[in-house]
């Protein structure tokens, strides 16, 4: 990021990125959270293969930051903590996944 | 970073995730097992006895399909809700599983008649409910696959559609009465539903914590 260049292979929209998509880990929970409706917490850590708390301290800051809306479920007397990207998140991850694409697309082989 | 990026894999995992605790597997293959135990009974009890008692094991599989994913897999696994695309694959797929259902009923009072009361036609007679139950089943095993992405069903169509006229050869050429081609197909998907099911147990286990 340091240095950018110019024209054809310009990598300036990288400076840009959502920084806090683009922590592996995040980008992971975001892209399964994209592709469905709401999905539980144990979810997410079984699919991501992160830990608990790796996994807590994750979707803090994307709550925080406005993707991810956090909701407890009473189903029966077992509570439930189910996730789903908000709209905001939906919005800024096809925003990254643009910038990205276009960012690797235009680099030259 | 190009592979997490791709939004239909991405789905297709978290999709292809329920179907790793091989219930479904047992369950199939106990539908079909049920089939055979029908056999065996109708050669005692009356065709509506026969029915019941299919109905009764029927039932009793669905309950134990679903106390399955509520109290093992759900709490291991969790709970997720697909968007709209995924659900109206499900959809599509209730619908061809329920016409197959009524497909395979027609073949069961078929098969239980010709089997009680053998018309001349009776030695080749069989033919016909036989492809018809086997076609239906490699056909709504197949779409169910495709639609579902659980590729093991694209082999269990075969197991199916295999079981019903491997049963009557046995019977009319080996003198085989035992619904043994049943058992076996029956088994076969069992054996590999409870080696899922205990990988999953083994991969899964109850979370220590609460989120």
């Amino acid at each position: 990021m340091a240095t950018a260049q110019t024209g054809k292979g310009d990598l300036h929209p990288l400076a840009d990125i959502d920084r806090v998509i683009h922590a592996p880990a995040r980008l992971m929970v975001l892209t399964y959270l994209y592709v469905v409706e709401s999905a539980e917490f144990v979810f997410l850590m079984r699919l991501t293969g992160l830990t608990w708390g790796n996994l807590s301290s994750h979707l803090s800051k994307l709550e925080e930051a406005g993707y991810v809306a956090i909701e407890k479920e009473f189903r029966g007397k077992k509570p439930h903590t189910m996730l789903r990207l908000t709209d905001e998140g939906r919005a800024a991850f096809r925003e990254y996944r643009q910038r990205l694409k276009q960012v690797l697309d235009d680099l030259p082989d | 970073m190009s592979s997490i990026l791709n939004l239909k894999e991405a789905e297709r995992k978290a999709f292809r995730s329920t179907f790793q605790d091989g219930l479904w597997d047992i369950y199939l293959g106990l539908l079909l097992l049920n089939w055979g135990i029908g056999l065996l009974l109708s050669k005692d009890v009356s065709e509506l006895w026969t029915m019941v008692a299919m109905l009764a094991l029927a039932l009793l599989d669905m309950l134990a399909f679903w106390a399955g994913k509520k109290f093992i897999t759900a709490p291991r696994m969790g709970l997720v809700r697909f968007g709209p695309a995924r659900k109206a694959k499900v959809k599509k797929v209730g619908v061809l599983l329920s016409l197959s259902v009524l497909v395979g009923v027609i073949m069961l009072v078929i098969g239980l008649a010709v089997g009680r009361h053998p018309p001349e036609w009776a030695s080749y007679g069989w033919i016909v409910p036989a492809g018809v139950f086997g076609v239906n089943a490699i056909v709504v095993f197949g779409l169910g696959a495709y639609f579902l992405d659980f590729y093991r069903a694209y082999g269990y169509g075969w197991l199916y559609a295999l079981a019903f006229p491997a049963n009557i050869m046995l019977d009319e050429y080996a003198g085989i009465t035992f619904p043994l081609a049943y058992f076996f197909s029956a088994g076969i998907m069992v054996l590999i539903g409870v080696v899922f099911f205990l990988r999953f147990l083994r991969d899964y286990p109850l979370p220590a914590e609460e989120a």
